[in-house]
């Protein structure tokens, strides 16, 4: 199993899905949510994603392709 | 003297010790380094500091390390010009230009935040350290390893200008170009951090690394003779500079070090092309949302901060506000500031010149009212940014006839003697 610290941020129609419940259940990851904020039309998450390394790779790829911004929960680290 | 208590969660202030991390378990808000100010109170005085380095160490006491620094002994105290030329361009009374085109050793802010995290990566007995950027701060790290005698990792995207390799590649660092789209790489390098033992100076070393730009605003106040300007412009890339420029001015005041104490007014320029905390700060929202960089400053093309919801609390809280810049105005913010002042600027220069003409036509920053902007890069590393628009008007032969006849057929009145 790996383990990835997320920050994801939602725009627009995203911010009213339950995204985190379908990456969950289609690739079979396990979340945990440490900080949210959500306002209309924006919200962000820091969760650790846990999974194995493949569906864990798909799923990022999968959040990407849905619109969601997926960064380290550093955020920008090239500076 | 060194008094850090530990370091303590910005989110929800749970302490730690002062070892290599970062984020907060609990939560995975950042960490920073938290002083024993009390402990300060009246040890650390004018004098104390007056006499000591012409350097950033002078202000040891306020910094997270332990002993002596092993690097960039002569960083920091630049210059803090009175710009009457570019004041009166401005129309402005009080203008003052911070300026690290001319830090050592290599000519960026950057060298500050280095100096520090350097130094506290031997401390901690740190064998490599490591970056990952687009300029600035890759010249720096590699520059400061190779004084400090360790070995350096530079992660830079694969696309990244000629010269800013090269700015980086004469110091000798295992340079890395990563290819990708800047998410990727992004994450990449995240992922490296996290594998190897590495002081990542921007990443696990960063609560200490951060703490060195508290002197870019430490040397504004001293320099004004201990007290505050009335307004400061500051560039913003990951948001972390302006916070900082303020947390060292408050905790000047916190220490009795200032006449007047602290009323300063914090703004933030960005460019239009990247721009997400300004866009933040004019729209009232704490959330950043995060935007595709396009802009000619690439040195502020960060467009998911690190820092910008803190950014944007500093400028909230101090009443200040947030602009932008358009890369025509960026260019001629380079350029009035060099033909005012002779300060060659990088673009964030320019951001910083073009967002303090808009705020001050804004009527924002009152023009009878004291403004310090921030310089905080040398514009002889992005000369691609003024090469199209500079041009030379004057070619002829050698002869004093040709030079004589340029001058007319270009209307330029000289007077023999």
């Amino acid at each position: 199993m790996t383990k990835k610290r997320v920050h994801l941020t939602f725009t627009g129609k995203l911010t009213e899905e339950p995204i985190l419940w379908q990456l969950s259940q289609t690739f079979d990851l396990v979340f945990n949510i440490r900080q949210a904020d959500f306002t209309e039309g924006i919200g962000w998450i820091m969760a650790e994603l846990e999974g194995d390394p493949q569906p864990l790779e798909n799923g990022i790829r999968w959040l990407e392709d849905r619109g969601v911004h997926v960064a380290p929960i550093e955020q920008d680290v090239v500076s | 003297m060194a008094l850090v208590k530990g370091l303590k969660c910005r989110e929800c202030g749970r302490p730690y010790p002062a070892d290599p991390l970062h984020v907060c378990e609990y939560c995975f808000g950042p960490l920073e380094v938290d002083y024993d100010y009390d402990a300060l109170q009246g040890r650390l005085t004018r004098k104390a500091i007056e006499a000591g380095p012409p350097s950033i160490w002078r202000y040891k006491a306020l910094l997270p390390i332990e002993g002596e620094p092993v690097v960039g002994k002569h960083c920091g105290m630049t210059p803090l010009v009175r710009a009457n030329n570019l004041a009166r361009a401005l129309g402005m009374r009080e203008v003052y230009v911070k300026n690290d085109t001319v830090s050592h050793p290599t000519f960026s802010f950057k060298d500050r935040v280095v100096a520090v995290a350097v130094t506290k990566a031997v401390e901690f007995n740190f064998k490599v350290v490591a970056c990952a950027s687009t300029g600035n701060l890759a010249n720096s790290v590699a520059a400061h390893a190779a004084e400090g005698g360790l070995p350096s990792f530079v992660f830079v995207p694969a696309d990244l200008e000629q010269g800013k390799v090269l700015g980086t590649l004469i110091y000798n660092p295992k340079l890395v170009a990563v290819d990708g789209n800047y998410d990727e790489v992004n994450r990449l390098c995240s992922e490296i951090a996290d594998k190897y033992g590495w002081a990542f100076v921007n990443i696990n070393i960063r609560p200490y690394y951060a703490e060195g730009s508290k002197t870019f605003g430490y040397e504004i106040a001293e320099q004004l003779g201990w007290r505050t300007p009335q307004h400061i412009v500051v560039p913003a890339a990951g948001g972390s500079l302006v916070t900082k420029i303020l947390k060292g001015l408050k905790e000047f005041d916190r220490l009795g070090l200032l006449d007047g104490g602290c009323h300063t007014r914090m703004y933030v320029a960005q460019a239009e092309g990247c721009g997400p905390i300004a866009t933040a700060i004019k729209e009232n929202s704490e959330i950043i949302r995060p935007v595709k960089p396009k802009t000619i400053a690439k040195s502020l093309a960060i467009g998911n901060p690190a820092d910008g919801y803190y950014a944007y609390k500093a400028v909230k809280g101090s009443g200040g506000h947030g602009e932008h810049a358009t890369d025509e105005e960026i260019v001629e913010g380079m350029k009035l500031l060099a033909s005012t002042e002779g300060i060659f600027a990088e673009t964030a220069g320019g951001v910083t010149v073009a967002a303090a003409k808009r705020l001050i036509e804004q009527g924002r920053i009152p023009r009878d009212e004291s403004l310090v902007l921030c310089i905080t890069g040398n514009g002889l590393k992005t000369q691609e940014a003024v090469a199209s628009s500079l041009k030379v008007r004057f070619h002829i032969k050698p002869t004093l006839r040709s030079f004589d006849e340029a001058m007319v057929s270009h209307d330029i009145e000289v007077t023999p003697r």
